[in-house]
């Protein structure tokens, strides 16, 4: 009889045991940290509000007996 | 003669008795012993490092992704959304400490207080070198020796933004459970 009954305890013992082991192993452990962004607006940049209109220089040879009104020919006496 | 047999007889019974009652002593007196074991662990504990820093980014006129790798490398789907200033992009980090070569999961999720952002596509190194699908996956802290050992865990991860989003800065969380399942 006590021995039937020491038998009894231990099997007890192991299946305390056991339940103990699930009972760890189904802990679980969780921890935050941050997310972090900055939006910031699209840069403008250059725009051409309108085109620039050079006015336009022909260039001609210069004869060496052309004159300046009032003046003397280039090269010229 | 009579007599005699029924002496006989009745100390043949006696005997049958007495043999079965023996029988029955030995049988209720038996027994067996099995072994009781058991393995004791370090807990597994996870606590933040660093947060997950997307950085300064232009604000996009199509939906548009951010990226962070696990080294801390930074691209998007359009390059001109990346912009300098600001806090410098990295991956963020936990520390996890726990049995040695004890395998563990992982599961990694973030909320964004705007949530016309989100993210995912998440993806881990230090306690192991594979992509997490769908923010989960498994891990083993440190590999050498027995005992309590730790690790890095470093995340890397997409953030989703949406057409024309407001301006400003944009935070949320970055969560990681771990567990010896």
């Amino acid at each position: 009889m006590k021995r039937a009954s020491l038998f009894l305890l231990t099997s007890l013992g192991a299946i305390a045991c056991c339940a103990q082991a699930v009972a760890l192993g189904v802990s679980s452990s969780s921890a935050s940290t941050g997310v972090n962004a900055r939006i910031v607006a699209r840069p403008v940049g250059i725009q051409v509000v309108s085109p620039l209109v050079l006015p336009s220089v022909t260039a001609s040879a210069v004869s060496p007996n052309a004159s300046f009104a009032g003046g003397r020919a280039f090269g010229g006496n | 003669m009579n007599t005699l047999r029924k002496i006989l007889i009745g100390a043949g019974s006696a005997a049958l008795v007495a043999g079965l009652a023996t029988a029955a002593a030995a049988q209720s007196s038996d027994s067996a012993s099995v072994g009781i074991n058991a393995r004791l662990i370090a807990p597994l504990t996870i606590d933040p490092d660093l947060s997950l820093e997307f950085g300064t980014i232009v604000a996009p006129t199509a939906a548009a992704t951010v990226t962070i790798s696990t080294a801390g490398a930074r691209t998007a789907s359009d390059t001109e959304l990346l912009a300098p200033g600001g806090t410098a992009p990295r991956a963020g980090s936990f520390d996890i400490t726990g049995e040695a070569n004890q395998a563990f999961n992982i599961s990694i999720s973030a909320v964004m207080s705007d949530n016309t952002f989100s993210v995912d596509n998440f993806t881990a190194s230090g306690c192991f070198n594979t992509i997490i699908a769908a923010g989960t996956g498994t891990g083993k802290t440190a590999n050498t020796g027995t005992g309590s050992a730790a690790c890095e865990l470093v995340v890397g991860a997409t953030l989703n933004i949406p057409a024309n989003p407001s301006l400003g800065a944009k935070s949320g969380t970055l969560t990681t459970t771990v567990d010896y399942n």
